[in-house]
């Protein structure tokens, strides 16, 4: 084998070897863009702490709360969706984060708050989740699949949480959320600490 | 001949730079595990969280949900004590002492004001939540490593509760106050260990 061989030898090996396997921003590998999108609130921890908190705190306080809820958080997390991929979108995790905290306490002591901050509650929670969920190096058609999923993931979440949260009746039903919350609000405490004060 | 050897390096090594994951699903699972598994590896911890749900069973409604409730959130302060470099004397010591303390007011059949309780609990809270707080941020995922800690102590307390729900039987109340002593000399051997 000749020298120049050889070195095209070399270099096609080389390459076998650093080839990494595609990656779609998909939390998970190979299971495309629109499932990867539903998945994404669900696997980022801030995110579906947020949703949760804002599910627990809207469940507890009956279902018109929820249904303002779902009115301010609708809209809201497709106009953040829509933005995440301009210069507003990225960097909302701390105010996620301090959300998540503030639910959780008020889900501990289970304050009944008027009915109509629900709805700018919602929608404050999925503007802030859709500006942080901008997915990254895609074409259009895979950009738009990752938010549609992103955008059910995200809804499902709320609604599964706000509607058990809700149906959670019985005496020992109310301790488990009031529970939850304080386990919330103790994580979120936690990490938004960490975010000011270590270097 | 050199120069492009240096290009080869140089370009192999570009090539096997992985690209950046905003949020890798390693990270987010090992943070969580670790973080699950942080309170459960540690027996000063277990004792003192399994402690903390049985004096609750033991003390009845609304103590049985007040203070697995306030020991989080306690928690986290103490927690955010150790991530700002506050030191704080005798952490081990704080934490042995919880096991013994605890286990002490289960064998004694202590009922306390309610307030005497939660602020007990609350105080050896502080030295938990210093204890985790130190080693969050070498965690992959903060977030996930709270998460998991914050529901491993949550799960530590419900099996404590479960187990002291058996008070509502004489026997029962016998084994309940048999596990406070067991937890007390535990706390006896973990203060021993840390002074």
């Amino acid at each position: 084998m000749n020298t120049g061989n050889r070195r095209r030898l070399f270099t096609g090996g080389a390459l076998l070897c650093t080839a990494v396997p595609a990656w779609s921003h998909a939390p998970m590998q190979g299971i495309g863009e629109f499932y990867g999108g539903i998945l994404h609130p669900l696997v980022v921890p801030a995110h579906v702490l947020a949703l949760v908190m804002l599910g627990l705190l809207a469940g507890q306080r009956g279902m018109a709360a929820v249904r303002r809820t779902y009115l301010g958080f609708l809209p809201a997390l497709v106009a953040g969706l829509a933005l995440s991929g301009t210069r507003f979108g990225g960097g909302q995790e701390p105010l996620l984060l301090l959300f998540s905290a503030l639910a959780g306490l008020l889900a501990v002591v289970q304050w009944r708050w008027p009915i109509g901050v629900f709805l700018p509650a919602g929608a404050a929670v999925a503007l802030l989740l859709g500006l942080d969920s901008a997915p990254e190096g895609l074409a259009l058609g895979p950009y738009v699949a990752t938010l549609t999923g992103t955008a059910l993931g995200a809804f499902a979440c709320l609604l599964l949480v706000a509607d058990l949260s809700e149906r959670a009746s019985k005496g020992w039903q109310r301790i488990g959320l009031r529970v939850l919350g304080s386990w919330g609000a103790a994580s979120a405490t936690l990490v938004y600490a960490m975010r000011w004060l270590v270097p | 001949m050199q120069v492009s050897k240096l290009l080869w390096v140089a370009g192999l090594g570009v090539l096997l730079a992985t690209n950046a994951q905003a949020h890798s699903a390693a990270d987010i699972g090992g943070g969580f595990v670790s973080g699950l598994l942080h309170p459960v590896l540690g027996w000063d911890h277990v004792a003192a969280m399994v402690a903390v749900g049985l004096w609750g069973a033991f003390l009845g409604s609304p103590a049985l949900w007040l203070l697995p409730v306030v020991f989080p959130l306690v928690m986290a302060v103490g927690g955010a004590l150790g991530l700002a470099g506050v030191a704080l004397p005798g952490v081990e010591i704080g934490i042995a002492a919880s096991a013994l303390v605890l286990g002490a007011m289960i064998l004694l059949a202590a009922r306390p004001p309610l307030w005497i309780a939660g602020v007990l609990v609350a105080c050896f809270a502080i030295f938990h939540g210093h204890a985790h707080g130190t080693e969050l941020p070498q965690a992959a995922s903060p977030l996930a490593y709270s998460l998991g800690f914050v529901i491993a102590t949550g799960l530590l307390h419900l099996s404590g509760i479960s187990f002291g729900l058996l008070v509502r039987w004489p026997i029962g109340r016998m084994v309940v106050r048999a596990a406070g002593a067991l937890i007390a000399i535990a706390g006896v051997m973990f203060l021993g260990q840390a002074i």
